[in-house]
């Protein structure tokens, strides 16, 4: 009993701290219900849609694998996607000039999950390289087109950029088909 | 039944891991907030030049970066008369590599990326020099050289934020020149101006309270205190027409006004142009004007030593301008540090570039609070400056970023207030019981 009044205090101090000050920085979402964020986009873009692929971890058939609706421009209602039974799904997603993103999520989805987009893809064959960067330098000073990455209306030294940082590869498929034309 | 642990043994282990949530914040507080987004002044140097016709003119472009910023490419537009200049060329200057230049109706427009050798981007801070431009000048008259604002672009990244990617030029300064027969003559400063009376009232509610400049011999910065958060330029130059103009990009109360590549002992007249957010009304204020100070000093002196503080009434920071002159008035070299003797702030930055020294002042406190500052040379002082906070006025300082990520995460007063708070008890809990503990 000594300490009991100072243990609850310190408690209640530690309660407090998480309840004002990491949860309001943790809720970045913009509702309760877990979401997949894409961050990284640039302002200017605003996707529709995004195509996304569920498949179980260690299982290369896909459970999902089309295109559904980006909210407010940067957020996917997963669970909507989501086996409602508890395991682990890779979950993959691109954008028509994006390489492919992939994360591991366990069901049910507690918590929303933000994944980077990589813009640059303007060959669209999920590698964004030297093709890709004299495509764009190419474009440079013009007005839109696929070259116009950041969605600007103009090729400019961002869009130049957004390719030589963004260079890589794209992940693959788990059912290794390729990933095709995605629009 | 015996527990497990001992009351004494979950009050320390409670107890040390509240101290490390505690510091651990703060220290990552500091960490988030030092990646920050790092403002840049971009000009031309020479801002003035006189050339005969048929002659050779070629301009430096020069940024001076705030703070080290992580630059992944430039792209500027630069507008010239072609009736009076040709474009030659541009030439870049490391680290920088030029990816296409192309001139057409007047416009030069310009894509700079790092060399292969550096990588994707370079780390800069200070004054940068990109490139230049060569011209020739081809008939007689007033040339200007000046930036299209809107697609130039000194394209950084902060990989704190989503979108990392920004735009880090906040203001954008010209270059103009005389092309006479009579090189030189024509160039010459107008010593007399007109000064002028008027001030138009198109932007109503909208005044200028504060229109100070601090000058050294190369460079001069005006702070610019707004009734309303507006946007600034500034027509300026040695000559009554004010041929040079500087754009400021942010929209804010305080405008913090750099003028670069200035010549020593000369004077310079500046009008400020005050708009709207929509840029459709404008307020123009008086014209006045500056003396660049002589190059050359040595040990700063007291009287001669100028400091301005930009808010004088901040919220949560302030910068300090501070201009040392030797008892000649001639610049000083001294390096300067500012340090607050009373109240509780920090100085979370301090640069000094071109004879001028800009230190940002912090305060967390949530109440109301009076610092006096002491600028020192070493140990010796040479300026007293005095700012207040008042978290409680309304914050119209912040500058609006050009690319806002969709979370921002902003110092919580409450949340510091909670834990100082929360650590002063916790302490003083241990303390109490250390002192009674056998």
């Amino acid at each position: 009993m000594k300490y009991f009044f100072g243990t609850i205090v310190i408690a209640l101090i530690a309660f407090g701290y998480y309840s004002f000050y990491y949860q309001p920085l943790a809720a970045s979402s913009p509702t309760a219900t877990p979401v997949l964020t894409l961050s990284e986009i640039p302002n200017d873009i605003c996707p529709e849609k995004i195509w996304l692929l569920v498949a179980a971890v260690n299982d290369p058939k896909p459970l999902v694998d089309r295109s559904v609706p980006v909210r407010e421009c940067r957020t996917v209602l997963l669970k909507n996607y989501l086996p409602a039974s508890s395991g682990e799904y890779a979950v993959f997603m691109k954008l028509p000039t994006s390489l492919a993103s992939s994360v591991v999520v366990s069901t049910p989805l507690t918590r929303s999950i933000t994944v980077p987009i990589r813009l640059g893809d303007v060959t669209k064959d999920n590698v964004i390289d030297a093709a890709d960067e004299k495509l764009v330098t190419d474009a440079l000073y013009s007005i839109g087109g696929v070259a116009d990455i950041t969605g600007d209306g103009k090729v400019s030294v961002d869009d130049v950029v957004t390719v030589r940082i963004n260079k890589g590869v794209g992940a693959d498929r788990p059912d290794s088909k390729p990933w095709g034309k995605i629009e | 039944m015996k527990r497990a642990l001992s009351s004494r043994a979950v009050f320390i282990i409670l107890s040390f891991i509240t101290a490390v949530l505690l510091f651990g914040s703060m220290v990552l507080q500091n960490v988030y907030f030092k990646a920050d987004q790092v403002d840049s002044s971009l000009f031309i140097s020479p801002t003035t030049f006189s050339r005969k016709p048929n002659s050779n003119v070629t301009l430096q472009v020069k940024a001076n970066i705030q703070g080290a910023a992580v630059i992944a490419g430039a792209q500027f537009y630069l507008e010239y008369d072609q009736s009076l200049l040709e474009f030659s060329e541009t030439t870049t200057t490391p680290p920088f590599t030029s990816l296409q230049s192309v001139a057409d109706e007047g416009v030069v427009a310009w894509t700079l990326l790092p060399s292969t050798e550096f990588g994707t981007t370079v780390q800069l801070s200070g004054e940068v020099t990109f490139g230049s431009v060569a011209f020739k000048t081809i008939a007689e008259g007033q040339a200007t050289v000046r930036f299209r604002q809107s697609d130039s672009s000194i394209t950084a990244i902060d990989s704190s934020r989503s979108p990392a990617l920004y735009n880090a030029i906040v203001s954008i300064q010209d270059s103009s020149g005389i092309i006479s027969e009579r090189n030189g003559e024509a160039a010459k400063p107008t010593e007399t101006l007109t000064k002028s009376a008027e001030v138009l009232p198109t932007f109503s509610a909208q005044k200028v309270l504060r229109n100070e400049p601090v000058v050294s011999d190369v460079a001069a910065k005006l702070l610019v205190s707004l009734k309303y958060v507006g946007g600034i330029s500034v027509r300026f130059g040695t000559t009554s027409d004010l041929p040079l103009t500087i754009e400021a990009s942010e929209l804010s109360q305080h405008h913090l006004i750099d003028f670069s590549a200035l010549e020593p002992e000369t004077r310079y007249y500046y009008q400020l142009i005050v708009y709207s957010e929509d840029k459709k009304t404008s307020l123009k204020t008086q014209t006045k004007s500056f003396v660049t100070s002589s190059a050359g000093g040595r040990i700063a002196d007291q009287k001669l030593t100028s400091v301005a503080v930009l808010p004088e009434v901040a919220t949560k920071t302030a910068k300090v301008v501070i201009a040392a002159r030797d008892d000649q008035g001639k610049v000083s070299s001294e390096q300067l540090t500012v340090v607050p003797v009373s109240g509780s702030a920090q100085v979370i930055e301090q640069r000094a570039l071109n004879g001028i020294t800009v230190a940002t002042v912090s305060s967390t406190i949530t109440t109301n609070q009076s610092v006096d500052l002491s600028v020192r040379a070493g140990e010796r002082e040479v300026a007293q400056a005095k700012l207040t906070f008042d978290p409680s006025i309304a914050d119209h300082t912040e500058p609006m970023y050009k690319f806002p990520g969709p979370i921002q995460i902003t110092p919580n007063n409450a949340a510091l207030l909670f834990l100082v708070a929360a650590g002063m008890i916790l302490f003083g809990m241990l303390f109490i019981r250390l002192a009674r503990s056998k």
